[in-house]
């Protein structure tokens, strides 16, 4: 079997030379719904809070059936979307990574070319102007090269004004030999998601800090300067015979417990009692829902534990994921001024 | 983001191989295309995780409207002249040509091509019929000027916003004018079409109520000629309930588009979106009939759970063959969720039990194809009778034939017969058909797992993916020489096919195999034994290195000529210039010095004490460890244990006479790394270690000779020593 480079078996300290510093970048928010009309909430949000940068979820770029690549969930707006002037909107890429895996990921330029004409369609909509472009991809070996001559090409296209990013998970850069470093400016790295699914019950899947500690030993010494996007979402598991089928991330697991088709456990889980349509999945009878939400602790452990390592010394953007008044409701105002000032 | 969505779907495996053999993405052995029997079904029904969508219609409206036009037209108007006039003249230009069509200017205005020029010129009875259909295109350009439509090309999309809006005086001469064309025209292909535009122009102004007065007053005009306005008129429809909130009856409104257009099913079934099951349960009492009802279930199945409404949809109606299209996408997530296999077999059986059964053969080929993958002889059976059931149908007999395949991988025996059984099976899977890929990869997996529970070692390695487990040497020598001989039945005329092993990579593992035990001599005569071609080292194998990055070789190897953010600097060949560079040493050299080291390392005095230490330092850069370690990576997942190096550190420690303490400290440090390397278990050698073992043996060891030059190096150096020494 091939190994993977060891990367951490130097005899130099490596972990543990840096402390944890209040943050002092920019704080900001992620936006992924498809229709940007920030509500009365959010808006006081982002204004209480001293919000300066929104990273805005604009298109997902897939792979169609007749295998062409398209963007789909095109981002609209109302007239009046709610974004303050002086809050300056990164728009944000999301790419299946399947669009650049195998022989057929086609001409990065063309794609780069269509991609920042949709972009800039978009930003001129806003009244917004494009300084920094985020692309979203969890890229593999089969879709490196692809992806990052597409970045490349985007970065050609866009012009030097525009700074490049690129969404960051933990194992890319625990594996960063292998999986390689986007050629971007800055990335963002995602403290969740590391662990696996799950219907065990106690298993966590948003942030798991068990899981997420051994990805961290080199974050310091990562390429690029990293922000850092934290968890404040929640979201539904759907469980069938112990493997979790979907994730239900439109549902307020709050929700739950007033569904006449579900019965609640005594672990936290609801069992669906009879097949139903619940915001647009069809459940089925004897499958168990397993609510997880992020609380502000959780969020706050997050932080703790992935800020100290990341390199001292940036100036690196906070950013949340995700706003929502569901999100703003299981955390008010004054715990996220208290994470932007001392979780992170 | 997103992006654990589809996590939720990829195979691991899929994402990130482990070995070096790169594994078939797509990982189903059913084919969708069965299905086609059933009816037309679009390539977008078929479960694929990768892709979005059901599939683009905007390219089949487009064409469909071109031919629609051109049988209007009839053959003396070139279909790629109307083109010109439908996609990319200018209002002015339209005018400009109706004039000129009605003799009122002489000049045809530019770009405009010749067939629709004659008209005039030769008095065409045509021309009045052609002024009426440009009267008509200038209607229809003008409310789409307005439109908040998305183009043919989704990267065009211009959200609404964007587009100039339409004062309520101007949408209102515009429906005046409209409706007045449509008053006036006999003409029943441009009734249709006025029609049809005139709906449109309500839809994006947001007029729903007028919008369904509209389409119930114009019923007749909307259903003839054109099927394929008909149906785009009621999406229409459909799409003005849903932004009424109107969910229940939309969702009807869809599936009935999805049932009667093929052109549209695909974007009809993208709208299609139940939402909660008061919803959905008014949808179903509104279907006019079971029929209907069954239809929506089949629309539910595709987007959500098939199996739920598989059954739902015997339930109302025992005899429809309508499940088909749901059963093969169950198939497929079967297999590529690899979860609910149980269910999908027993819902087949169910329906081939079932009397009034409508889709029993593809039962039988569903049940047969889940029952072959797990080596059940009952697939024959059910695989023939499905065959049996589609005479002259390719697709079936094809995907009966892989099923067969994989059944037979099952049945490792020494019996000729069987051999041959499944050399015809395996030569019987064409190019023609599309798993061919994912079916061998399954089939030679399954081979190796059952030769290798029947004891056959030897099949069970050649069936397997090379380096996905340690093989034994006496079994790799069996895999050579099954692999060189001459094959002289059919079966080992398939299995040399098969086999992904490569001849020269086993011969590799062959003579490096006693190396990574330490044992130089051996592997020097297994080298003259099996020829492996020499590989070459990048790194010296015998430097010693305070720091081992070991990281940075295969960094300054990956960077190489990169223009990479990540490139630099760690990463460059600057930092690292040793490791990118050849080290002159090739494995074949390597291995006769460290068998000639070997000697010497067994005779006595310094130059004895000098041999084992190179060996140490040799065999730990080799280890994974190592930045000789490329070396073994060549191989079938051999690799150097850090304890050998250790036993030479060791041996050149206690015989390096105790004055020389320079030299001690350097054994003592060397043998330090050795034990560090040592203590991290097996399986965490290819992960980063946090916190890093302490080798207390060795560090106190070197701690004793602490008066030493090369101590204080180390001290200087390595910070993990520097730590140890502060705690103590």
């Amino acid at each position: 079997m091939r190994l993977l480079p060891l990367a951490l078996l130097v005899f130099s300290a490596l972990a543990g030379c840096s402390q944890p510093q209040p943050a002092e970048g920019p704080r900001a928010f992620y936006f992924w719904r498809t229709h940007l009309a920030l509500s009365a909430t959010e808006r006081e949000a982002l204004a209480s809070l001293q919000v300066t940068r929104l990273f805005v979820h604009v298109f997902d770029v897939v792979r169609a059936p007749d295998g062409t690549v398209q963007p789909v969930g095109m981002l609209t707006w109302a007239d009046a979307h709610g974004v303050p002037a002086d809050v300056e909107v990164v728009p944000t890429i999301f790419i299946r990574e399947a669009v650049f895996r195998g022989a057929s990921e086609g001409d990065p330029q063309a794609l780069a070319r269509k991609t920042w004409a949709a972009v800039s369609r978009i930003a001129r909509g806003l009244d917004k102007q494009v300084q920094e472009l985020q692309l979203d991809c969890d890229w593999s070996d089969g879709s490196r090269e692809g992806y990052f001559a597409f970045l490349r090409a985007l970065h050609d296209v866009a012009g030097p004004q525009v700074r490049l990013s690129a969404t960051i998970r933990l194992h890319q850069v625990k594996y960063r030999e292998r999986t390689g470093v986007p050629p971007v400016e800055r990335g963002m790295l995602m403290a969740y998601n590391m662990g696996t699914f799950d219907g065990d019950p106690a298993h966590r899947s948003i942030f798991d800090a068990e899981a997420t500690a051994p990805y961290l030993a080199r974050l310091s010494e990562y390429p690029l300067p990293l922000d850092v996007a934290l968890p404040i979402w929640s979201w539904v598991l759907q469980v069938r015979q112990g493997h979790v089928v979907n994730l239900l991330q439109d549902v307020d697991p709050a929700e739950l417990s007033s569904q006449s088709f579900l019965r609640p456990g005594a672990d936290g889980q609801f069992t669906v009692e009879s097949s139903s349509f619940f915001h647009g999945t069809l459940l089925r009878e004897t499958d168990t829902l397993k609510p997880e939400t992020v609380r502000v602790e959780l969020t706050r452990e997050a932080s703790r534990l992935i800020v100290p390592k990341l390199a001292p010394h940036q100036r690196r953007t906070t950013a949340l994921f995700e706003l929502s008044d569901h999100s703003l409701q299981r955390h008010p105002v004054l715990t996220l001024r208290n994470l932007f000032l001392f979780g992170a | 983001m997103r992006a654990i969505l589809a996590l939720l779907l990829l195979v691991p495996s899929a994402v990130w191989p482990c070995g070096g053999y790169t594994f078939a993405t797509d990982t189903t052995t059913f084919d969708p295309s069965v299905a086609l029997a059933f009816g037309p079904f679009d390539e977008g029904f078929g479960f694929d995780p990768e892709r979005s969508g059901f599939g683009e219609v905007g390219a089949l409206i487009e064409a469909e409207n071109r031919a629609e036009w051109s049988t209007y037209l009839g053959p003396t108007v070139h279909p790629a002249e109307w083109n010109v006039i439908l996609r990319a003249t200018t209002l002015t230009e339209l005018d400009a040509l109706i004039f000129f069509l009605q003799g009122k200017t002489s000049t045809l205005p530019a770009g405009i091509g010749a067939t629709i020029g004659a008209k005039r010129a030769s008095g065409d009875p045509l021309s009045q019929k052609l002024i009426a259909a440009l009267f008509f295109v200038g209607f229809a350009k003008r409310v789409e000027a307005v439109s908040n439509s998305l183009p043919v090309d989704p990267w065009d999309a211009t959200p609404a916003k964007a587009k100039p809006s339409l004062s309520d005086a101007e949408a209102a001469a515009l429906l005046k004018n409209g409706e007045a064309a449509l008053a006036r025209t006999s003409d029943a292909f441009l009734k249709q079409r006025y029609a049809y535009i005139l709906m449109r122009l309500r839809f994006y102004r947001k007029e729903w109520p007028a919008l369904h007065a509209f389409a119930d007053a114009q019923g007749s005009v909307l259903s003839k000629p054109s099927a394929s306005i008909t149906w785009r008129a009621r999406e229409y429809v459909a799409g003005a309930l849903r932004r009424e909130k109107r969910i229940a009856e939309a969702n009807l409104a869809f599936a009935r588009v999805y049932a009667g257009s093929a052109m549209l099913a695909a974007r009809a079934a993208e709208s299609f979106r139940p939402v909660d099951e008061s919803d959905w349960q008014q949808t179903l009492s509104l279907a006019r009939d079971d029929q209907e009802r069954v239809a929506l279930w089949q629309l539910a199945g595709l987007k959500t759970d098939g199996m739920v409404a598989m059954r739902k949809m015997l339930a109302i109606d025992p005899g429809t063959d309508r499940v088909a299209l749901l059963a093969v996408r169950e198939m497929g997530k079967v297999e590529i969720n690899r979860v609910g296999a149980e269910a999908l077999e027993q819902f087949a059986v169910e329906r081939i039990a079932e009397p009034k059964s409508g889709a029993r053969w593809l039962f039988e080929l569903i049940a047969g194809h889940l029952l072959a993958k797990r080596g059940d002889s009952g697939a024959t059976a059910l695989l023939a009778a499905a065959v049996a059931a589609r005479p002259g149908d390719a697709i079936v007999a094809r995907q009966a034939s892989a099923s067969v395949l994989l059944l037979r991988a099952h049945a490792c025996a020494p019996d000729p017969a069987r051999q041959t059984e499944f050399a015809e099976a395996a030569d019987a899977i064409t190019q023609e058909y599309p798993k061919r890929e994912p079916v061998m990869e399954m089939a030679l997996r399954l081979r190796s797992e059952s030769c290798s529970v029947a004891g056959n070692a030897i099949e069970a390695a050649l069936f397997a993916v090379p380096g996905e487990r340690s093989i034994d040497p006496a079994t790799l020598k069996g895999v050579l020489a099954s692999m060189t001989r001459p094959a002289s039945t059919p079966y080992q005329k398939t299995s040399s096919r098969l086999t992904r092993w490569s001849a020269q990579t086993v011969r590799q593992t062959l003579a490096l195999e006693p190396l990574s035990r330490g044992r130089a001599a051996e592997s020097q005569k297994a080298f003259a034994a099996y020829h492996p071609d020499p590989i070459e080292l990048t790194a010296d194998p015998f430097a010693l290195r305070f720091r081992d990055c070991v990281s940075c070789e295969s960094e300054a190897n990956q960077c190489r000529g990169s223009t990479d953010a990540g490139c630099s600097p760690l990463a460059s060949a600057v930092l690292h210039p040793a490791l990118a560079a050849s080290s002159g040493w090739t494995s074949t050299s390597l291995v006769q010095a460290l068998a000639a080291l070997s000697t010497e390392a067994g005779r006595s005095g310094p130059s004895a004490i000098e041999a084992a230490e190179l060996l140490g330092r040799a065999f730990y850069n080799l280890s994974p460890m190592g930045n000789s370690r490329t070396v073994m990576r060549q191989t079938y997942g051999l690799s150097v244990r850090p304890s050998v190096s250790l036993e030479w550190f060791v041996k050149a420690f206690n015989a390096t006479p105790k004055k020389n303490r320079e030299q001690r400290a350097r054994v003592a440090f060397e043998a330090a790394k050795a034990e560090l390397a040592s203590l991290v278990p097996e399986g965490r050698r290819s992960q980063p270690v946090n916190p890093l073992p302490v080798p207390a043996k060795w560090f106190t060891a070197l701690e004793q000779l602490a008066d030493t030059q090369y101590r204080r190096e180390v001290l200087a150096e390595c910070g993990h020593y520097r730590r140890w020494v502060e705690h103590h």
